[in-house]
Formats: C-alpha cells, sequence, structure tokens
C-alpha cells in the first residue's frame, strides 16, 4: 500500500467512525463506489476497532519485566577490598552509586558494615575535600535514631566511598503499609524521623535527601535515618563545578520528595528538610504523594512542587473514604482514619513553598505532631497563615484562645475516640486500653448533672472486667455477653435472678459481635469474623446454648429484628456505599430498603417497636469536613427519611429504640471535643436530647428489652488511688490495713516512692501528662514538682534526700533527669533511645536503669552526675532494684526461653542467678512486675496478679519459694515501695474493667 | 553528569536531531544499558523495601534523567531520547519474542529459559513479532503513526506524554492511537490466520 493509498483509508475509517454504526455501510458504499478492496480494508478496520485489541495489552511493562529478569554480569567489586573493609554483596543501588554490605577485613572482629561507593563521574576530588571538613561533624553524629558514619575515602582507582552503620530494615512507608499500622503509630514513627532530624539539625546537618528510602524501620521496629549529611558532600556547590550536572545528580534522583528552594537550587536549609518530612509525613496519612500523580513527567513534577498548593491529608482520605468507608464495629484500615484538620494544618505548614514560612526546625515539628497526639493545641494554623502563632502548653488552653487564632483541638478526645472505635469490637490488649483510659479518664465534667440520673437504677450485671459486648433478652430477664479472656472470645448468659453466668458458646478464636436476641428470646444472633476481616458472616444459635447455624455471608455493622422477628435488618457495602438492607431470619430473600444512595456512613440500626421505622447511625461530613455523628429515621413504607435532632454529636456508635417507641438510646461522644463516649437519650417527637450517663468512662454498644425497660451496655473504666499502710512482714495487710493518701484519680500509677523524711513523691495525670507530685505521709500538703508538659514518672530517691531520678520525656524521648528534692535543678541525664525505671545505689553515688534500645530493654548504670552509663549485660531486662547493701541488683530477666525474677553483682560481671519463681510475666503490662528488696535484703518482693486482683509477695533470695505477704481481695496493684524504715508502704491500687451495667430507664 | 567518563548523550542526541543518524547507532546501546542498570537497580531496591512494579515508562523516565543533561537539553532532545528508548524497549522485547519461539522450536538458545513472572507465551510471543513486522510495514507509510504505536505500545507513554514528545496535539494521538491500532490489528491477525 502506497502512502497516498493509505491516507484515503484513513480518511474513510475516520469518517465512517464519526457516523453512528447503522450509517457506516451505506456511507462506505458511497464513498468507495467500485473499489471493494478500499471498502473491505476499511470495513476491516472497523471491526478491528469494534473488538478487543492486541495492542491493548501492555507490552511496555512486560519489556520492563524482562530487562529485570535479564542476569547481569558479576558485579567486579564483590570480594574487592575497600579501605579495611571487604565488599559481600550489592545491597542496593541509587542514582549516586551503589551500597554493598562489607565486613571489616582486619581480621580485629566481624564487623558488617554498607559501604557506599559514589559511581564513576563524580568530582572525587571535591567530594572527599567536602568529606575531610565535615568528617568530624559527621562522625558526631551520634544518635541512635541515626545510622553512623563510620569513614571515608578513595578507592584505588579513585572513587569516593563512604562507610556506614549496616542497617537492617525496611523503608517507613513500606513497614507502616506491611504492618498496617495505625495513625497513631505512624506519627508515633514520624516524630521520631524528626527528632532524628532535629538532633542533626542542631550540629548544623541538613539531610538534603530525605525520603522513605533512607529511613528505614530496623527488625527491632526502630528508626534509623540513612546517608545523613551525605547529599551535601555530593553536591557541588563550588562555582567551578556548577556548571557540571553533579549539583543535580542528587536532586532529580529523588525530585519527589525535594523542597521547592532545592529544585530552584537556592539556598539549602534545615526548613528544606522540614518539606522533606512533610511529604513524607503526607504520605504516612495517606498514602499517596502530594502532587505525584500516576507519573508524571519530571519537569512537570518540579513544577507543581514549585507552584501547585497541595491538597489537605483529609480531602485526600476523604475521597478514599467514599470507596471504603470505616466500619465502626469493626476495626477499620487504619489508613482511612480520619484526618483532622489540625494535621492538616501540620503537614500543609511543613509543605509551604516558602522556607520562612515552614517549621523552623524539625523540633518544631515533631512538637506540634507531640502535642497533637497529646491532645494540645498545635502550632500549625488553617489557612496558611505566614505567622504561626506558637502555643505554648498551659492548662485551660482550649478556652484561652479565641477561636479565630488558633483551633482548639480535639485530639486527646479524638483520640480517645479513634482508640474507642478499635476497641468498641475487640477487647484491646491489656497495655492498649490502660493507655486508653489514661488518656481520655482525666477530664473535669463539662456538663450538667444527669438529667436523667436521679431517675434512673445502674447495677453491675458481670464482674470478670473483660466484657467486650453485651445484650438483654426481650423480656429483659437474661443478659448475654462476649467475654474475652487472653485474646480468645466466648459467649456467656446470665439470669438477672442467678448470679452464675453460664456459657452459652465457647471459646473460638473468632472475632465476635453484634449480639442480638431474636423478638422471641429463643435465639441469639451474632457475627462471627476473622480478625483480618473487615466483614463478617451471621449466624445463629439457641439462647440456651448450642451449635451455631450461619445465617448470612458479608454482614457489617449491628443488626436488628422486626418486631415480628421474621427478618432483620443489616448493612452491607457495596462499590463503596453503605446499605441498608433486610433479611429473612433465615438468611433468604434479602431485600434493599427503599432509599438506596444515602451519602454518609452508616452505622448500627434499631427496627422501631411498631416496626413501620428504622433508626440508623451516620457519620456525616460537615461544612469543615468534621465526622459528625446523626441519628436518621428512616420509614420502612415509604423510604423516606428523616434526621432525629440537630445536635452535632461527635461519634455515635450505637442506636436502639425504647419499648414504647418514644424514643432511643445512644452511645456517643456528646459532641466532638467530648471526652468520652456516654449514653444519651433522645425522644423522637420533639427531639429533647438527655444524658443517660455522667460519668468519665466509656460505654460501648448498647441494647434495650423490647418489654421492659431494661438498658444494657458495657462500661470500660480504670481508677487508682495512693494508699499507705503499716507493714509488717509477718502478717499478712488486708484492705482494712490501707489508708487514702491522694484520691485525685490514676494516682501514682506512673510510680511512687518514698523520701527519707517521710514524704511520698507520686504521679498524678494533668492534661494527659503524668507529673510528679510531693506529700506528706499523711496525704497532706501536696506539692507540684513537674510541669514539664511531658510525662514524667517512675521516680527514685536518693538516700540523702538529695536528688530524685526520675524518667521524663521532657526533651522527647524518655531519658532519665535528675531534679532536688523539691523539684528545683533539673537535669538530664542520659541520652539513650529510651531509658527507665531508675534506681538510686543505697551510697546515692549511682543509678541502674533500663535502656531500651530498638524494643531491646538492657540494664545499664549511670553515675549521679551523669555521663557514659555502662551496660550491665546483654540480656533482656527490666525493672532493676538494688540491694540494701548494694552489692546485688534483683530484675526481671526477661529472655524468651528464661523469664523470672533474678539477680546478679551490681557491676554486672558475673553471671545472674535466677529463681524458679512462678510469674506471670507474658502479656502482663510493666506494672505488675515492679521489684524491690526487703529491708534485710534477704527477700525480693513483687506483685503477683490474679484476676483481676494482685498480692505483694516475697521472693527469698536462699531459693526457697515466694511467699504471699499481703491477703488482699479486691483490686490490682500497679505500684508499690517502702518507706526507709520499711514501717509504711504506700500502694497504688485500682481497678481496670470493662462489665455489663444494667440500667432501668424510667416508664 | 557522566561527563568525565561517558559518552556525552546530551550531545549524541543534538546530533541525532540535526539528521545525524550514527549518532543513533551509538545512543541505542546506551540506552540499552542504563535502562538495564536501572531495571537492575530495582530489583535491588526491593531490599529496602521499595515498591518494585516496574513500570516501563518510569524507567525511562528515569534512564532520561540520567542520561540527558538537564541545563543543556532541548526540547528535541527530549522526543528523541523518548523516541530511542521506546525502540529499545520493543528491541528488548522482541528479541525476547524471537528468542522464545526459537527455543520452542529447538533453536537452542539456552541462555532464556524464561522467568516464570516474565509471561510471554508463545502466542504472545508470535504476536509481538507479526506485530513488529506490521509496524515496519507501517512506518513506511505513516511514519508518524508508526511512531506513536512505538511510542505508545513499546515504550508505555500515555497519550499525553506522547503528544507531547511528539509535539502534536493529544486529540490527534488518540484519533490516530485509534486508526492506528484498526489497521495493525487487521494486519496480525491476517497473518495469524494465514498461519
Amino acid at each position: 500500500m502506497s502512502p497516498e493509498q493509505w491516507r484515503r483509508v484513513e480518511e474513510l475509517f475516520e469518517a465512517a467512525l464519526a457516523l453512528p454504526a447503522h450509517q457506516r455501510e451505506k456511507f462506505l458504499r458511497e464513498s468507495c463506489g467500485s473499489d471493494d478492496a478500499l471498502r473491505l480494508h476499511v470495513e476491516a478496520m472497523l471491526a478491528a476497532d469494534q473488538s478487543e485489541s492486541n495492542l491493548d495489552t501492555n507490552v511496555a511493562d512486560l519489556g520492563a519485566a524482562i530487562l529485570l529478569g535479564e542476569k547481569s554480569e558479576l558485579d567486579q567489586n564483590i570480594n574487592r577490598r575497600i579501605g579495611n573493609y571487604k565488599i559481600i554483596r550489592e545491597i542496593g543501588r541509587g542514582g549516586m552509586g551503589t551500597v554493598y554490605e562489607g565486613v571489616r577485613d582486619d581480621d580485629e572482629f566481624l564487623q558488617r558494615v554498607a559501604v557506599k561507593l559514589i559511581r564513576r563521574g563524580m568530582d572525587t576530588d571535591f567530594i572527599l575535600r567536602r568529606f575531610r571538613n565535615e568528617r568530624q561533624i559527621l562522625a558526631n553524629l551520634n544518635h541512635s535514631f541515626i545510622a553512623r558514619l563510620y569513614d571515608g575515602g578513595s578507592t584505588d582507582d579513585h572513587l569516593p566511598y563512604f562507610v556506614m552503620e549496616y542497617v537492617e530494615g525496611e523503608s517507613i512507608t513500606h513497614f507502616c503499609n506491611r504492618n498496617n499500622s495505625s495513625l497513631i503509630e505512624r506519627l508515633r514513627l514520624f516524630e521520631k524521623v524528626c527528632t532524628a532530624a532535629a538532633y542533626a539539625h542542631k550540629r548544623q546537618i541538613v539531610h538534603r535527601d530525605i525520603k522513605p528510602g533512607n529511613i528505614l524501620v530496623t527488625t527491632e521496629g526502630e528508626i534509623k535515618l540513612l546517608d545523613f549529611g551525605i547529599a551535601k558532600l555530593l553536591d557541588s556547590e563550588n562555582p567551578s563545578a556548577g556548571d557540571t550536572l553533579d549539583s543535580m545528580t542528587g536532586r532529580l534522583m529523588t525530585p519527589a520528595y525535594a523542597s521547592p528552594e532545592q529544585i530552584r537550587e537556592t539556598a539549602v536549609t534545615p526548613a528544606s528538610d522540614v518539606y522533606s518530612l512533610g511529604v513524607l509525613l503526607f504520605q504516612l496519612l495517606t498514602g499517596v504523594h502530594p502532587f505525584k500523580k500516576s507519573n508524571p513527567a519530571p519537569y512537570e513534577l518540579a513544577r507543581a512542587i514549585c507552584e501547585d498548593a497541595p491538597p489537605t491529608p483529609s480531602s485526600v482520605i476523604l475521597s478514599r473514604r467514599r470507596e471504603n468507608p470505616v466500619d465502626e464495629d469493626f476495626a477499620e484500615t487504619p489508613s482511612n482514619e480520619k484526618i483532622s484538620p489540625e494535621l492538616d494544618n501540620i503537614v500543609l505548614k511543613a509543605l509551604q513553598k516558602n522556607p520562612a514560612e515552614r517549621y523552623s526546625s524539625a523540633d518544631e515539628l515533631a512538637a506540634d505532631i507531640n502535642r497533637f497526639t497529646d491532645g494540645q493545641v498545635v502550632s500549625a494554623e488553617i489557612h496558611n497563615s505566614i505567622h504561626p502563632i506558637s502555643v505554648t502548653k498551659q492548662a485551660g488552653l482550649n478556652t484561652n484562645f479565641s477561636e479565630a487564632r488558633t483551633i482548639p483541638i480535639q485530639p486527646k478526645k479524638n483520640l480517645s475516640v479513634v482508640v474507642l472505635t478499635s476497641l468498641i469490637f475487640f477487647a484491646a490488649i491489656v497495655g492498649a486500653s490502660f493507655w486508653f483510659f489514661w488518656k481520655s479518664g482525666n477530664s473535669a465534667l463539662t456538663e450538667k448533672p444527669a438529667y436523667l440520673q436521679d431517675k434512673i437504677k445502674i447495677s453491675r450485671i458481670t464482674t470478670s472486667g473483660q466484657v467486650t459486648q453485651a445484650a438483654v433478652s426481650p423480656d429483659g430477664s437474661l443478659v448475654a455477653y462476649i467475654n474475652e479472656e487472653n485474646g480468645r472470645q466466648s459467649i456467656w448468659s446470665k439470669q438477672s435472678d442467678n448470679p452464675n453466668p453460664t456459657l452459652i458458646m465457647p471459646e473460638t478464636d473468632l472475632k465476635l459481635g453484634s449480639l442480638v436476641f431474636t423478638p422471641a428470646g429463643d435465639e441469639i444472633y451474632y457475627i462471627a469474623q476473622k480478625s483480618e476481616n473487615r466483614v463478617g458472616s451471621l449466624f445463629r444459635f439457641p439462647a440456651a446454648g448450642g451449635a451455631s447455624k450461619k445465617v448470612l455471608d458479608d454482614v457489617s455493622g449491628k443488626i436488628d429484628f422486626a418486631p415480628d422477628g421474621s427478618k432483620f435488618v443489616f448493612r452491607r457495602r457495596n462499590g463503596g456505599k453503605d446499605f441498608l438492607l433486610t433479611a429473612s431470619a433465615d438468611g433468604t430473600e434479602i431485600r434493599e430498603l427503599p432509599f438506596l444512595d444515602f451519602p454518609a456512613l452508616i452505622g448500627s440500626a434499631s427496627w422501631s417497636p411498631d416496626g413501620k421505622t428504622i433508626a440508623f447511625c451516620v457519620l456525616e461530613n460537615n461544612e469543615t469536613n468534621q465526622q459528625l455523628g446523626a441519628i436518621y429515621l428512616l420509614s420502612v413504607e415509604s423510604g423516606e427519611t428523616k434526621r432525629l435532632s440537630d445536635k452535632k454529636w461527635g461519634v455515635l456508635t450505637n442506636v436502639a429504640w425504647e419499648p414504647d417507641g418514644t424514643a432511643v438510646c445512644v452511645t456517643a461522644q456528646g459532641d466532638l471535643s467530648a471526652n468520652n463516649i456516654q449514653i444519651w437519650r433522645v425522644t423522637i417527637d420533639n427531639a429533647v436530647v438527655e444524658r443517660v450517663t455522667n460519668d468519665t468512662d466509656n460505654y460501648r454498644g448498647i441494647s434495650i428489652a423490647r418489654q421492659s425497660n431494661t438498658l444494657v451496655s458495657v462500661k470500660s473504666e480504670l481508677h487508682t488511688k495512693v494508699w499507705s499502710m503499716a507493714f509488717d512482714n509477718r502478717a499478712k495487710a488486708t484492705e482494712t490495713s490501707l489508708t487514702q493518701l491522694s484520691s485525685s484519680n490514676l494516682a501514682g500509677i506512673w510510680g511512687l516512692e518514698w523520701t527519707p523524711d517521710g514524704k511520698v513523691v507520686y504521679t498524678t495525670i494533668q492534661d494527659a501528662f503524668s507529673e510528679l507530685w510531693l506529700m506528706n505521709g499523711d496525704g497532706t500538703n501536696q506539692m507540684r514538682l513537674t510541669n514539664a508538659g511531658a510525662d514524667s514518672l517512675l521516680p527514685s530517691v536518693s538516700p540523702d534526700n538529695r536528688y530524685i531520678v526520675y524518667v521524663s520525656e521532657a526533651g522527647g524521648l524518655r531519658h532519665l533527669w535528675r531534679m532536688n528534692v523539691d523539684g528545683s535543678n533539673k537535669i538530664e541525664l542520659t541520652h539513650g533511645d529510651t531509658d527507665k525505671s531508675p534506681r538510686i545505689s543505697p551510697d546515692g553515688k549511682w543509678v541502674v536503669f533500663t535502656r531500651e534500645t530498638g524494643g531491646k530493654p538492657t540494664l545499664a548504670k549511670v553515675s549521679i552526675d551523669g555521663g557514659e552509663p555502662v551496660m550491665l549485660g546483654e540480656f533482656s531486662a527490666d525493672m532493676p532494684a538494688i540491694s540494701p547493701d548494694g552489692k546485688t541488683i534483683a530484675f526481671l530477666l526477661l529472655e524468651p526461653d528464661t523469664a523470672g525474677i533474678a539477680i546478679m553483682p551490681s557491676d554486672g560481671k558475673t553471671a545472674a542467678k535466677i529463681f524458679d519463681t512462678p510469674f506471670p510475666i507474658a502479656g502482663k503490662p510493666f506494672y505488675s512486675t515492679l521489684l524491690r528488696w526487703s529491708q534485710d535484703g534477704k527477700a525480693i518482693y513483687f506483685i503477683k496478679n490474679d484476676k483481676g486482683v494482685s498480692n505483694l509477695w516475697s521472693q527469698p533470695v536462699g531459693g526457697k519459694s515466694p511467699t504471699q505477704l499481703s491477703d488482699f481481695k479486691t483490686e490490682e496493684i500497679f505500684y508499690f515501695g517502702f518507706s526507709p524504715d520499711f514501717a509504711r508502704l504506700a500502694l497504688t491500687r485500682g481497678t481496670q474493667t470493662s462489665d455489663v451495667l444494667q440500667i432501668n430507664l424510667p416508664r | 553528569m557522566e561527563k568525565q567518563t561517558s559518552p556525552d548523550v546530551t550531545g549524541l542526541l543534538l546530533d541525532f536531531s540535526r539528521g545525524n543518524n550514527l549518532a543513533f547507532d551509538e545512543l541505542f546501546p546506551l540506552v540499552y544499558e542504563e535502562l538495564r542498570k536501572i531495571a537492575k537497580a530495582h530489583l535491588k531496591r526491593e531490599h529496602r523495601g521499595e515498591e518494585h512494579t516496574l513500570q516501563a515508562t518510569a524507567l525511562v523516565h528515569e534512564a532520561y534523567l540520567k542520561m540527558v543533561n538537564q541545563k543543556e537539553a532541548q526540547w528535541e532532545n527530549r522526543a528523541h531520547f523518548f523516541g530511542i528508548a521506546a525502540q529499545v524497549m520493543r528491541h528488548i522485547l522482541i528479541d525476547h519474542a524471537r528468542s522464545r519461539l526459537r527455543e520452542k522450536r529447538g533453536g537452542g538458545d539456552f541462555k532464556l529459559s524464561l522467568d516464570e513472572n516474565i509471561n510471554l507465551s508463545d502466542e504472545k510471543s508470535a504476536e509481538l513479532v507479526s506485530l513488529d513486522e506490521a509496524l515496519k510495514i507501517f512506518a513506511e507509510i505513516d511514519p508518524v503513526k508508526a511512531k506513536i504505536v512505538e511510542l505508545r505500545y513499546f515504550g508505555g507513554l500515555s497519550n499525553e506524554e506522547i503528544a507531547a514528545v511528539l509535539n502534536i496535539g493529544t486529540a490527534t494521538v488518540t484519533r490516530s492511537w485509534r486508526t492506528a491500532k484498526a489497521w495493525l490489528q487487521t494486519q496480525i491477525s491476517g497473518s495469524n490466520s494465514a498461519k
């Protein structure tokens, strides 16, 4: 075919395509005349156009895959010697060169290192000159989150190389995605990255190439920043090299993380790192890059970085969330967690085009993240203000600032709600729920006393403290509940007139929820899901116990029956939308309810007693994209929906009708700033909202009997107080021995200690932080010692009554600090990753403590004046305690195969002795494992927990079996400490429970 | 970059754009080698847990950044570079497909016992080879559309990218692609059915 013929074919093909299909044949006949070949040719093309084409398959990527699979010639650098190191294998390749694993080659000791060999073409002399200039600065970068730079030089063939700490790990983004890390986990990791960057910034070192590939999470779960300062060494800034491309190299290899000033090649400052950190944070929060859409041309990306305003992370999440909404009853995908405007502001402030408008340092960014996670006001403002207001932490902050200037933040509340949301269905591990309670349980009440409070009767139905959900039978006589022990759930039922519960469904690994009685009361339906799934299946079984039968797959949310029991309403997700459906009681005859396109997330539903209305919970966005709870009523007949009450709830998790149909009760956060989820009542006729409960705890789930005004819900609470008692190791203490010292809730939860002059140092929780206080031995004269706005905890008092050594996060990481006993003269003693559990020696000269590096706790000691700590062994251990003569350290050995109480000489040089104490370490929070010596140094006291009750026990150093020291019948002991003369014992005792409460609503 | 030791890719591209076809012969192996290196680096990066879905277009973009002096780069260079890269990718694929067919026929080129991941079936190999032949013919009668096919099908570029590279409108690319696709489809299904 000639080009001319082709042009004719093409012309006819395109003309025919422009016509409706049925006119094409006629058009071609007329156009082609007698040229049948031409007509057939075009017709064949039209047919091909309509059929599936081979050319639509993606072979280009196949080509790339072929390249990947091709073998390359053996890397000639393997086994080569570079400096003192032998190259073992290649571990990575980037724009600047290749990174190899190396080992030290001088046989001195085996040390794995990473050797970065800069590729040919870079200005070796320049790099080495600069390296020599900066070598000392870089070598001084001694931070556990920063991979060390050990050495540098040039190879025989004159290529620069750097020897660095070998880090085994994966990139932070990969780690978070693989582990499905929650928002808070991501923020905490990110904060660590900022801390590391800030550390370098203080030493005038800018990273210049912060990106996920340079931030690894080690196998121990710790952060390591790679290549700190390397980019600058490779980045020629001298005029003679300015016209080469070298200076561009580093940037152009990773333009996605470069700041506008790096792209424009203007001054690079710590603010450039702040920008890159902002990009990283954006990615951690949303999973996408602020500017990069699929595969943009690099120049397009560079332009966007310099010119375009980034979207808010919340808007990115929101658009995704519509496709894949959260389910309040089931674990949610963390990356789908709601992002508040404050967090948006933090990200946007870091991503400002003008460096002067960003956080001035990574420290500030870290501080704002920290404020956010701890529920403080962040300094980043909305609308990208040029003059950010830095807010110092103070009490009552939210009310002291006008809304126009700062945004009162909800995270303190928000976080508890986030955590709660994930707890609603799954009973959390003890530690997490402890944290949760701690964060949420300490707020002053802002609401007036409950309207209903004096009219309702509240009684506790269960005492296990481990209930995750409950349902009440139609007649109110029977409560079924899910109990979780060691992560396994079982279903129990309890008659109101019988104190003993009955096991009606044995333990299972599945996660259970949505417990509901049939209206006849003879059967219980529940949803079971594998923990990794978001959607469960609905099962039924006899209320008296018996085998379960599957009713229906793909059910989420809570189901509820129509009054006649013939069908139930349930929620299902389809195409990213929530639908309410009904099915007959046996799971067949699935019908869509009349409304189909409800533009919000739907939570649980409840069928009205007259069968005409379904009430359901909704999470909808307000104008500022906050998600607010609402109650809607759906007419089963007409499909008409109506919002019940204009109250702006926070999270609204459950709804249930009262038996006469005049009101519904809900579990909800009263508003976005409320600290906890309480039970409320809303009348149907005039939408009057009343509080049912009014306390500082949280309620999960709600179920109301059909024939009586009995409501059941699960209440979660933690309370501790500091007590004191006379101590006599021959008489077992009981509750009657106790005198209350401090009644502030959660007092002493993070430690207490007597001073030599008979006072008590203890912690209280204020503004979600643990602070240290001092009081007299009788509880009078309480005086504040710390006001760091950061956790201060685990005090140890020196025997000469000069110092208190304690753990504080005032400097960002948990380190040991020392202050005078009156709270003055605070200095930081240690600088590890996490240093904790300090105990001052009897001579007051040194402190033994636990240093946690990469998640592994080991024992160490340090002078009372600080300095370099000495490690006391490499085994995992915690909770050190020093014997009265100072010669022996007792501790908890936490090695996987040998765990228990152990002792060793305090010089740490000889082997440890391990006692055969029956000791429940696994899965227990730290406070259950506190150790203290007896006065005579012949025994070690410890706490033993048994079913929510703890007692003090004594392990004789001689090796005999431990004996019980106290005979408490109630509450857990969280912490204890002896007065110097051992005449008195102070105890932090309390309870941490989630149990079924029955509330009798007024008629 | 690569200034001191590597051939001047930027200069070669400039020569090529001025009609020096010898420059192409020099460029082709350079680009090939760079693409191969980048692909290998991608594989290694897996060690650090970065994503490793290697898209052809990302590969080509990266090669362009590495090989072409961005400060001296001219618009035409970009187009020519992407054109060459697409030809390289085409070459890789077709070479691979031919080897596959040869191996199948007992041609004995044993080094290419294929990776399981590279899902190039016999059928696909035959199709690729016949498409390559058809595209050669097409280039004689409509060089621009043949270029579009090469950039899109073998180079993995989007219509927008092709429009930018060839300095034509996106609508033209979209229309041309449809036409070219239809024609090529008639050619390869013809050749297949003829077998």
